[in-house]
């Protein structure tokens, strides 16, 4: 099992818990993800290919 | 050129000045003419406007240096000369005899009982008090005995005792007493010299018409600090010559030019009323003019206290019955009289050390008129000697408070590291290579324990032994040893010297003063520092439980059962390594400002300095003709760049990685720095439609619109963002010259961060387990260094999830995160809630 979180340039990234079976796919994962204003990032891990991504909240609602 | 600096005494300004100028890179011989380090800060009690405890504030302080292996200590010494030019100095320094020699002395104390001298009046606590002939100086390092040559029969009579030998070198099993010790010279080649030597009481005729050294229980200011603290001859209880306590005190500050001797006595009034809260407390003073705002808010909070403040002259004391003294005054034009005050404390003006005008002398600087150290006619910076490459700092200068001999410190290491910069780094030790075992944390723990006696400590009243024997029976504990003082760390590697243990448990002194120490013995030994636990016997046990040591020896088993527990769960870690941007953003013009960027640039370090003023010449403070000069010196400097008519933008990152807009009319330009000073003026509001860097700095403003900083004297220019500092009219109303000083010391702040390629800080911070984050953000308000934010991230459903993620760089390990969290979903390194919950366990288990 992938790790959850990875360190990118320093940043932390969340995985989107799936495993993508060619860069393609993922890319356009990441494309989706970008468009909702997130950060993204590829990772390869044993031949498949890994989404994370992040986005900073600034405006905290505590429940 | 030399990379190393002289520091003559070691009082809080010198110690200062050492620390920043080894942060900065250069290396440090710190003379000191007495005995053991500290000054009068370690003297006294509690500092004002703070209200800290002055021993345990300057403590770690002590420690630190005493242990930096680019900090040569020379205490008990004497500058003798000084020649050479700036850049390449010989000094010739005296180092006057112990009788012991340091380097095998380890502090064991089984010397002092069979000295058959005993009633030596203690020179550290102004007589008061009484020791042997062998004795520690102070309790402060360096922690070796010294032998009184006035005292000591052997020295005196070349005979003591029975035997062919004298006792106390019979009862020394490391060989330490060298009475064949004579005075020796020593030259050190230095590049430059900070003088820091500091102020005494002067003691003139006046005292005696007030009745000290004539009446009983009258004395000064300094010999009532020594009463009042908690190392002093009464353990910190105010006690007449009587013996008995003292309900009625009042003061008499003799000097109303200074607030200095005011703020003293003020404070003493209002440590005498924490202690005995049924005590009654007069200062009597002659139009004191107290200008500092914090100074008179402290004012406002004692006499809030109690502490009666009265405006008085013709003060005349007169003896009175039963060791009372009676003291009529003129307040408002009448006459009063406080009738049968316990004691009367007189508050003599501050002079320069006794020592100045001898070291002046030896080194061919001139002083002023009243003794203080002075500077070439025309020359008006405050920190310049008369002689170039040697500078002067703290109240060598005048009296002042420790706040601002602080300031002053850092800005004489600031001119010394300017002086030095092509050769910064050269004369430095480099650090020691690191060996530690291979330990993991799978590794069965096998723990080496170690029992510090602290002198009398803990070993005088603890059943030592039978705690020793206790904690060999706990699971994992192999060998336990005790220590008369663990912290010189002879014990602790004697024991981990091919041994293969893998945890260190160390029952002694407060973690907050030594546990870098016992981390350093630790890692000296082979293991890694974070397999070490302190247990805290003195401050939790035998401090608090004094009067009953059967419980507290019972106590002191729990705590080290407790402290086992812990430390067989602990992992080893690595330091953390972050890259620094080597340059600095100075925001705003004012003197201070330009004084930092300058004394930055001309060490060497690249600097931004933003103005939104067209010019700098037009900001109004510095239309003097010495700023002038700083303006033209800094516009010369290529690593310097000036930004005028210029905003800040968007301002992000944490210390030694900020990035910063500066906004012109030319457009934006980026800048990366490591660190940030703000020396803005009041009419320098922060937010403007380019952005707002007070708030994205979390910096705060008090109710008068100055920046709020870190709390505590010996920090006046940190705020509490780490990287980011304050000086001259960001902190406070000031002249000129003091808010040159200012940026001067905020430029010794910020190059302590910049100079250096990277960071190393304590792997002790906070983990995030993502599995059970659920983003609710109860974390981050609690934080603060401001170091959790809150992420939000997608899933491949579509559905978005939020977590929290902690800033390695500035999470201080608090743990406040870890105290919030519903969720069990954060913990600090070493404190895992398994490792707690074994602590609470061993307690329940026992019971």
């Amino acid at each position: 099992m992938p790790s959850l979180s990875a360190k990118i340039d320093g940043k932390k990234f969340m995985w989107d818990k799936f495993m993508y079976a060619s860069e393609t796919e993922a890319k356009e994962k990441m494309a989706v993800y970008e468009k909702e204003g997130f950060e993204a990032a590829c990772l390869t891990e044993e031949g498949e290919y890994l989404v994370y991504t992040r986005k900073v909240i600034t405006e905290i609602t505590l429940e | 050129m030399k990379g190393s600096v002289l520091v003559v005494g070691a009082g809080p300004a010198g110690m200062r000045a050492s620390s920043e100028l080894v942060n900065q890179g250069f290396k440090v011989f710190l003379v000191e003419e007495k005995p053991t380090i500290g000054g009068k800060m370690a003297q006294i009690d509690k500092m004002f406007p703070s209200n800290e405890c002055s021993s345990c504030t300057i403590m770690p302080r002590m420690l630190e240096i005493a242990n930096n292996p680019n900090i040569n200590i020379i205490a008990f010494a004497e500058v003798e000369s000084i020649t050479g030019e700036p850049g390449d100095f010989k000094v010739k320094v005296l180092k006057k005899p112990r009788y012991v020699d340091p380097m095998r002395c380890n502090a064991c104390t089984d010397c002092f009982p069979v000295c058959p001298v005993g009633g030596v009046p203690m020179e550290y606590n102004l007589g008061r008090g009484a020791s042997k002939a062998i004795s520690f100086y102070s309790p402060f390092p360096p922690r070796k005995a010294l032998i009184h040559p006035d005292k000591c029969n052997y020295l005196l009579s070349g005979e003591c005792g029975d035997q062919e030998q004298p006792p106390c070198v019979q009862a020394c099993e490391r060989r330490a007493i060298d009475f064949s010790q004579k005075p020796v010279t020593g030259e050190l080649h230095v590049g430059a010299v900070i003088i820091a030597t500091g102020s005494d009481e002067l003691h003139t005729d006046r005292l005696a018409e007030y009745g000290c050294g004539k009446m009983p229980n009258v004395l000064t200011a300094l010999e009532y600090e020594r009463l009042l603290s908690g190392l002093g001859p009464t353990g910190g209880v105010v006690k007449r010559d009587d013996g008995t306590a003292a309900q009625t005190v009042a003061w008499y500050v003799m000097d109303s030019a200074s607030p200095i001797g005011f703020m003293t006595a003020v404070t003493e009034a209002m440590g005498t009323i924490e202690k005995n809260s049924n005590a009654s407390v007069w200062v009597l003073h002659e139009n004191t003019n107290i200008s500092r705002e914090t100074y008179s808010d402290f004012i406002q909070k004692a006499q809030e206290a109690n502490v009666e403040i009265v405006l008085a002259d013709a003060v005349a004391p007169t003896e009175g019955t039963e060791g009372n003294i009676n003291i009529s005054y003129q307040a408002a034009g009448r006459e009063n009289e406080l009738a049968g005050v316990n004691m009367f404390v007189l508050v003599p003006p501050l002079a320069p050390s006794k020592s100045a005008q001898k070291l002046a002398q030896n080194i061919g600087v001139q002083l002023n008129p009243w003794g203080f150290f002075d500077k070439q006619s025309g020359d008006s910076h405050p920190i310049h000697t008369s002689r170039e490459g040697i500078f002067v700092c703290g109240s060598a200068l005048e009296p002042k408070g420790i706040d601002d001999a602080a300031i002053q410190a850092c800005a004489a290491a600031s001119h010394a590291a300017a002086l030095l910069s092509k050769v910064r780094g050269t004369a430095m030790a480099p650090p020691p290579e690191k060996q530690s075992l291979p330990i993991t944390s799978e590794d069965e723990p096998s723990i080496a324990a170690l029992i510090c006696k602290c002198g009398p400590n803990i070993g005088g009243l603890l059943d030592i032994n039978a705690l020793a024997e206790y904690t060999a029976s706990l699971p994992h504990v192999n060998q336990v040893e005790l220590a008369p003082f663990g912290c010189d760390g002879v014990k602790i590697r004697e024991m981990l010297r091919g041994k293969e243990f893998n945890r260190v448990l160390v029952g002694g002194c407060s973690p907050k003063t030594h546990e870098e120490v016992f981390a350093m013995h630790t890692e000296g030994g082979g293991i890694n520092r974070y397999l070490m636990e302190i247990v805290n016997l003195r401050n939790h046990c035998t401090w608090v439980h004094s009067t009953d040591p059967k419980e507290a020896t019972e106590k002191a088993k729990t705590l080290m059962r407790m402290g086992a527990r812990r430390v067989a769960l602990q992992e080893p870690l690595e330091d953390i390594h972050i890259p620094v941007s080597p340059a600095a953003l100075v925001i705003g013009g004012t003197p201070s400002g330009v004084a930092c960027a300058l004394k930055l640039a001309q060490a060497d370090l690249q600097v931004y300095l933003v103005e939104k003023e067209s010019d700098l010449n037009v900001v109004k403070a510095n239309q003097s003709s010495f700023v002038s000069r700083l303006i033209e010196a800094l516009a010369k400097l290529e690593n310097a760049r000036v930004f005028t008519g210029a905003e800040l933008g968007a301002v992000q990152g944490f210390m030694g990685n900020f990035n910063a807009e500066i906004v012109t009319s030319a457009g934006k330009e980026e800048v990366d720095i490591g660190s940030i000073v703000i020396a803005t003026d009041l009419n320098m509001a922060a937010p403007s439609d380019n952005g707002d860097y007070e708030a994205q700095l979390f910096l705060q403003r008090s109710t008068n619109n100055f920046f709020v900083g870190m709390l505590g004297n010996l920090n006046p220019l940190d705020f509490n963002t780490a990287g980011v500092f304050k000086c001259g009219p960001a902190r406070m109303e000031m002249g000129v010259l003091d808010a040159i000083m200012d940026g001067e010391g905020a430029a010794s702040r910020v190059a302590g961060i910049i100079s250096k390629t990277e960071m190393v800080k304590s792997p002790i911070i906070s983990v995030v387990v993502d599995e059970k984050c659920d983003g609710c953000a109860y974390c981050i308000e609690p934080c603060p260094a401001h170091a959790v934010a809150l992420i939000e991230y997608m899933q491949h459903d579509g559905t978005k999830k939020k977590t929290v993620e902690v800033n390695d760089a500035v999470c201080l390990g608090c743990g406040n995160c870890m105290a919030t969290c519903p969720k069990d979903a954060v913990y600090i390194q070493n404190f895992k809630p398994e490792q707690i919950m074994e602590m609470v366990h061993s307690v329940s288990e026992e019971a």
